[in-house]
């Protein structure tokens, strides 16, 4: 009976072998529902993309263009056209040789309305691409480039598996992509995670990438620590602490240009006087909300503090809440307990964030009962990524919005507080910020820019479009066992090629 | 019974339809799709809306949809897999949550059965009291609880020396009978199911205990077990039938929480992707499910309870 | 028998990477940091007299340590560590000054009038670039600070040439500093030295040589207090006491004094320990940050016994001195930062920068009893050095709440970050 009892329980317990020496496995939120350049939605999708394919140039550790299939390029003097030449010898995952025609079929593929990619708005400023021979390509464009090489970063597909430039979402390349990147995906697993194996001949250190879908950040960090995972994309900040402390780990920081902000809708009646914005923006305790959740540094403005353009001189706005029901009484609200409207009704704000932002649930409970005491009711609204496009992007159907923006190292602010701006969906509108913003565009001094963007930080903290909040302090966590990691900000893995397991 | 069987059938029939029209209703007059999702939506939504199929009304889409099913095509998915047919994403993890489904009910029958025979006409009882105590916790508590204290507990002894690395460890590269295991018995105990079980069997046991036929067998000197278990039966049934709902309920739960692959993920990943076609192929098995389970629940109730058959 | 015992014996050979294990001699006297945790009491003599000057000193504030401190010798540790945290700042001062006057010239655009081209020449001086002269040359005729340029441009001093103008006020703040009387110059830091009125703005430079004078002023005050001529009276810290060694990269007496004779700079003494040595560690990183991570957990390794022995050999309240004062914590920090200076001494980045991120407490984000000035001062240096003129920015910016001294080379990298963003449309996303 023993006999039979131990084995039995030996396979039970599952007493296997861990995975193979050169294997990086790594979390995320969600697996990518589909692994395809022309139809990425989500980070995930963007990262696995990283290690499956290249593009014509991608980041050199400086965080400066460099060629990756490009070999070299010549932009014509008139800035209105460029040559690039691709490198010898490289292949497509499935043997073929990468040539010009697979540049040219992409750019055209991805501009098709046809295919309705997602990724068409990124080559929208070419007017032409042409394949001169099999590895010299030349480009056209709408209107005079300064420089080109840092909008080609997308990724390149193999002509020879589509026909003429028709890509759909359900053709077998959905299932079997061909890219020409280190590694290729060797399976799509049915607990969602995706199995990427090494090219032959490639000399990247890793053997194997696996992507595992793990949905609770707070269970990643477990997971690393317990050697279940060898890297994970962003540690939550309440998790730093063990993590820094545990010797099989190490923290990676990232360098993100991103700041929360609690967004004023301009046109809502209550929002519309600035007596009423300036009253909220000193009635929230910002340093309450923000020390459960992790440390950063409470702004003032629509720039890091760190940042060249943020403006130190503006001072931070005061937790007064007398000041504030000063200011609530002036623009005609009564308080009996409750803050009223001069309509007589209770004055009532719907607060909406999105429920992928990490800690957001945490601030926005927090907020709510920081208000609520102090007479305003809030209605918390937790959107789904889906919603949040619909109600806050198009329908501008809120009051307030709590999010975060993220800027990459341009710092371009103009989306976000132009009044011809594609993201200023809370409609401000300031003619001197516009003025401003638009001559910072087009300064090709630094002196002058840095001095026109911290007036902008200065008028746009006096207009209260918003209440800054902070920066959170991003890490990446990667076990020790994996060597010469250097962690892409954005992207994480562009430079996986050096790392070795 | 044949006529039960019909009209019985046809009910079903139409509880099905009803239930899947609704949830079509829900899913169609619910704001936003999948396009809002894609980060150019605007650009691309003209041809995207055309070849989805989502510029059509409600009922026109509806009317193409039943018409597919009655084809046996399920649609294909949109977001969560683009351009897979519903059915070959959906059709392991239905087994799988199936076959998990079933192991949970047949766990809950009989344990439940089992612990009621004993407890069923005491006044006061343990085990009565330990069964509606594990009940009282929600269900991802029980299940985040039980993961946590065993990996930490085999994390203590893999970093003592003791235990070498087991494969089901944290996160598994297969399917393990420990993991498989454990998502049953959460799902047995925490869905309520185990609990519902264990009272309506005790109740029909105190009630039958005191039956007249019963006192008659005992007194001709028979078991009483057999008797016990003949009209038990039916109970047991329909308990099973109205705890299916739950127990595919609570399998999202678990899948998600110990990182088991099954329908319960999918469709949790498919619903923040607003993926329709994928949510509705899962909500015509799991009603599906429902219905049958509860058709036949019924059935063999009549079957098996000679007043029933004869009134029928 | 034997024969298996010897080859066995001589079979055993150890790879730089893996750690050697302490000596048993050396085992149990972990210099400064063992002699406060196993005889506390003695520890509480040394600091009982100048108790506040001890805790600034601590809390790495040293403005309050040079205030606090009346005895000289003890005083003169944190002057000393003032002297290389502006050290450390010319450091990144200099290659932002020279990186952004180069390439701005290069791209077009460099003002043409104005003190742009005057104050490229005096960065250049100062940081005993060739390139002094020819920007001395370039400059336009009757600028600001013109006879400056013109001793730059004949290869003398500016600092001989007083004059009225903005910068020659500022160079003969300069001048004060070098003596020691730096407090003028740090205020003065932290405001521009020359403005001029552009199109529509107004144009900031900054003093891009304070660092220098300050560093030179402050290394003339130590070596007062310490009685000598210069900062090798540091040996003076290596009389035996604690006090010259209580929170100090150089465990014991004689690592200090070895090295003073031999050390290039001040800022480099505590690299090169007796204890370190005996340890093993791996210190040829070169410029790889992969081995100088690996440095880092050989030693963390070493550093974990040592914490161990001690919590288990000294009493409660050496125990309690070990973890509330992160004693252990403390020498792994400075011992770090002096690694890292070296590394980029000799010409190593991207090793220094790994080793710094790693000497980094990320719990705490401002200058404090965890985290030194010079550390971030130095990460900054390291960054720009490898290209990363923006995330020199994000090291300085803690420092600049502590320091408004800072503010001017704050500046100086803000333009360079900007100059080289320029004609780049950027990009954002909402929460990821």
């Amino acid at each position: 009976m023993k006999r039979v009892l131990l084995p039995l329980l030996v396979g039970a317990l599952g007493l296997a072998a861990t995975a193979s020496a050169g294997t990086l496995r790594y979390a995320e939120d969600r697996a990518p529902g589909i692994v395809h350049p022309l139809f990425t939605t989500s980070m995930s999708e963007a990262r696995a993309n990283e290690l499956l394919f290249e593009g014509l140039f991608s980041d050199d550790l400086q965080l400066r263009s460099a060629p990756r299939l490009a070999e070299s390029y010549e932009v014509a003097p008139d800035r209105l056209s460029m040559t690039i030449t691709l490198r010898n010898g490289v292949t497509w995952h499935d043997g073929q040789p990468l040539t010009a025609d697979d540049v040219v079929f992409t750019i055209e593929a991805m501009a098709s309305p046809r295919n309705a990619s997602t990724e068409a708005g990124r080559v929208g400023w070419i007017a032409s691409a042409q394949a001169l021979d099999t590895r010299t390509v030349s480009l056209t464009f709408r209107a005079a480039e300064a420089a080109p090489q840092d909008k080609l970063y997308f990724k390149i597909l193999p002509a020879h598996l589509f026909e003429g430039t028709k890509v759909e979402r359900s053709g077998s390349f959905r299932t079997r992509p061909v890219g020409s990147g280190a590694w290729r995906l060797t399976s799509f697993n049915d607990d969602a995670s995706i199995t990427m194996s090494k090219v032959e001949g490639s000399d990247a250190g890793l053997d194997e990438v696996v992507l595992r879908e793990v949905s609770d950040k707070n269970y990643q960090a477990k997971l690393l620590l317990y050697e279940s995972l060898e890297a994970l994309v962003r540690v939550l900040p309440r998790d730093l602490a063990t993590l820094q402390n545990d010797r099989k780990v190490e923290l990676y920081p990232y360098q993100t240009n991103s700041w929360w902000y609690l967004g004023f809708h301009q046109d809502k009646p209550a929002l519309k006087k600035p007596e009423v914005r300036q009253a909220l923006t000193h009635m929230v305790d910002v340093d309450q909300l923000l020390a459960p959740i992790g440390t950063g540094d409470v702004l003032t403005g629509p720039f890091v503090r760190s940042s060249p353009f943020y403006n130190h001189d503006v001072p931070r706005a005061p937790h007064d809440p007398d000041k504030a029901a000063e200011l609530l009484t002036a623009a005609g609200y009564t308080f009996n307990g409750r803050w009223l409207g001069p309509d007589g009704k209770e004055l009532t704000l719907r607060v909406a964030t999105v429920s992928n932002l990490e800690t957001a649930q945490d601030v926005l409970i927090n907020l709510q009962s920081q208000l609520q005491s102090r007479g305003i009711t809030v209605t918390p609204e937790f959107l789904t990524p889906a919603e949040w496009k619909q109600k806050v992007w198009r329908e501008h159907d809120f009051d307030i919005v709590l999010s975060q923006w993220s800027f990459d190292r341009n710092e371009d602010i103009y989306e976000q507080f132009h009044s011809q701006g594609a993201r200023n969906f809370l409609g401000y509108r300031s003619p001197e910020v516009d003025r401003l913003l638009d001559e910072a565009r087009t300064s090709s001094d630094p002196q002058e820019k840095k001095a026109l963007l911290r007036q902008v930080h200065a008028a746009v903290a006096a207009d209260h479009p918003m209440i800054f909040l902070w920066t959170l302090d991003s890490y990446a966590a990667m076990s020790t066992k994996v060597k010469r990691v250097v962690v892409h900000p954005f992207y994480f893995f562009t430079w996986a090629g050096d790392w070795a397991l | 019974m044949t006529r039960v069987v019909v009209t019985r059938g046809a009910w079903a029939a139409l509880t099905l339809l009803g239930a899947v029209g609704f949830s079509f209703a829900l899913v169609v007059w619910a704001p936003g799709d999948p396009i809002d999702l894609l980060p150019n939506a605007d650009a691309v939504r003209p041809t995207l809306e055309a070849r989805w199929r989502l510029d059509q009304s409600p009922l026109q889409r509806m009317a193409s949809w039943w018409r597919l099913l009655l084809a046996g095509d399920l649609g294909t998915s949109l977001s969560y897999r683009p351009g897979a047919p519903v059915w070959e994403v959906i059709r392991q993890p239905v087994v799988a949550t199936g076959l998990r489904v079933l192991a949970a009910l047949a766990v809950a029958i009989t344990t439940g059965s089992v612990l009621a025979l004993r407890t069923g006409g005491q006044r006061r009882s343990r085990t009565r009291l330990l069964v509606q105590l594990a009940s009282l916790a929600p269900l991802f508590l029980l299940a985040h609880g039980a993961v946590a204290v065993l990996n930490e507990g085999a994390f203590a002894l893999m970093q003592a020396g003791w235990m070498g690395r087991p494969g089901w460890f944290a996160l598994p590269d297969q399917a393990s009978l420990l993991r498989s295991s454990l998502a049953i018995g959460l799902l047995a105990v925490g869905s309520s199911s185990l609990h519902e079980v264990h009272a309506e069997i005790e109740h029909a046991v105190a009630h039958l205990q005191e039956s007249p036929f019963v006192d008659a067998a005992r007194a001709r000197g028979e078991a009483t077990w057999p008797l016990l278990l003949r009209h038990l039966l039916p109970t047991a049934c329909s308990v099973a039938a109205s705890r299916v709902g739950w127990l595919l309920g609570g399998s999202v739960v678990v899948e998600k929480l110990l990182l088991l692959p099954g329908a319960g993920a999918v469709l949790w990943n498919a619903a923040l992707l607003r993926d329709y076609e994928v949510v509705l192929g899962l909500t015509l098995v799991a009603a599906t499910a429902v219905v049958v389970a509860r058709l036949l629940a019924d059935l063999a109730r009549v079957w098996l309870d000679p007043r029933l058959r004869a009134s029928a | 028998m034997t024969l298996l015992l010897l080859c066995l014996a001589c079979g055993d050979d150890a790879s730089t990477s893996q750690p050697l294990p302490t000596p048993p001699a050396a085992q149990g006297s972990y210099g400064w940091v063992g002699e406060v945790a196993l005889s506390p009491s003695e520890f509480g003599a040394t600091i009982a007299a100048e108790r506040r000057g001890w805790t600034a000193l601590h809390a790495h504030d040293y403005r309050t340590a040079t205030a606090s401190f009346t005895e000289p010798t003890h005083r003169a540790r944190p002057e000393l560590s003032m002297a290389l945290l502006h050290h450390d700042l010319a450091l990144v001062g200099d290659e932002a000054a020279s990186r952004l006057f180069d390439e701005w010239a290069e791209r077009g655009g460099l003002p043409e009038h104005g003190a742009a081209r005057a104050v490229a020449a005096l960065a250049a001086w100062c940081s005993g670039s060739d390139q002094a002269a020819q920007w001395a040359a370039e400059a336009p005729e009757g600028i600001v600070g013109a006879s400056a340029l013109a001793a730059i441009a004949e290869g003398t001093s500016p600092l001989e040439a007083p004059t009225d103008d903005a910068i020659g006020q500022r160079l003969a703040l300069h001048v004060a500093a070098r003596r020691g009387e730096v407090e003028t110059l740090e205020a003065a830091q932290g405001l521009p030295m020359v403005t001029e009125e552009a199109h529509g703005f107004t144009r900031a430079f900054y003093d891009p040589c304070a660092h220098h004078a300050l560093a030179a002023g402050w290394e003339a005050r130590a070596a007062r207090s310490l009685d000598a001529s210069s900062w090798r009276g540091m040996r003076a810290w290596g009389d035996g006491g604690l006090s010259g060694r209580l929170f100090s990269p150089w465990l014991d007496a004689s690592d200090l004094l070895a090295e003073v004779e031999r050390a290039e700079h001040a800022g480099l003494v505590g690299v090169q320990g007796e204890r370190l040595d005996a340890l093993g560690l791996p210190l040829a990183t070169g410029d790889d940050p992969q081995l100088a991570r690996e440095l880092v957990r050989s030693l963390d390794g070493h550093l974990d016994t040592w914490r161990a022995d001690l919590l288990q050999r000294s009493n409660a309240e050496g125990g309690a001195l070990l973890n509330s004062l992160g004693l252990v914590e403390r020498f792994r920090q400075e011992w770090l930062v002096v690694f890292a200076r070296h590394a980029l001494h000799q010409g190593h980045p991207r090793a220094a920068l790994a080793v710094l991120q790693q000497a980094r407490d990320v719990g705490e984000p401002e200058v404090g009893p965890a985290n030194s000035p010079s550390l971030f001062a130095l990460t900054a240096a390291a960054e720009i050095r490898s290209g990363h003129t923006r995330q020199a920015l994000d090291a300085l910016e803690p420092l600049s709440r502590s320091f408004t001294a800072v503010r001017g080379v704050q500046e100086l990298v803000g333009d360079l970050a900007v100059l080289q963003g320029l004609d780049r449309q950027g990009d954002s996303k909402e929460s990821q």
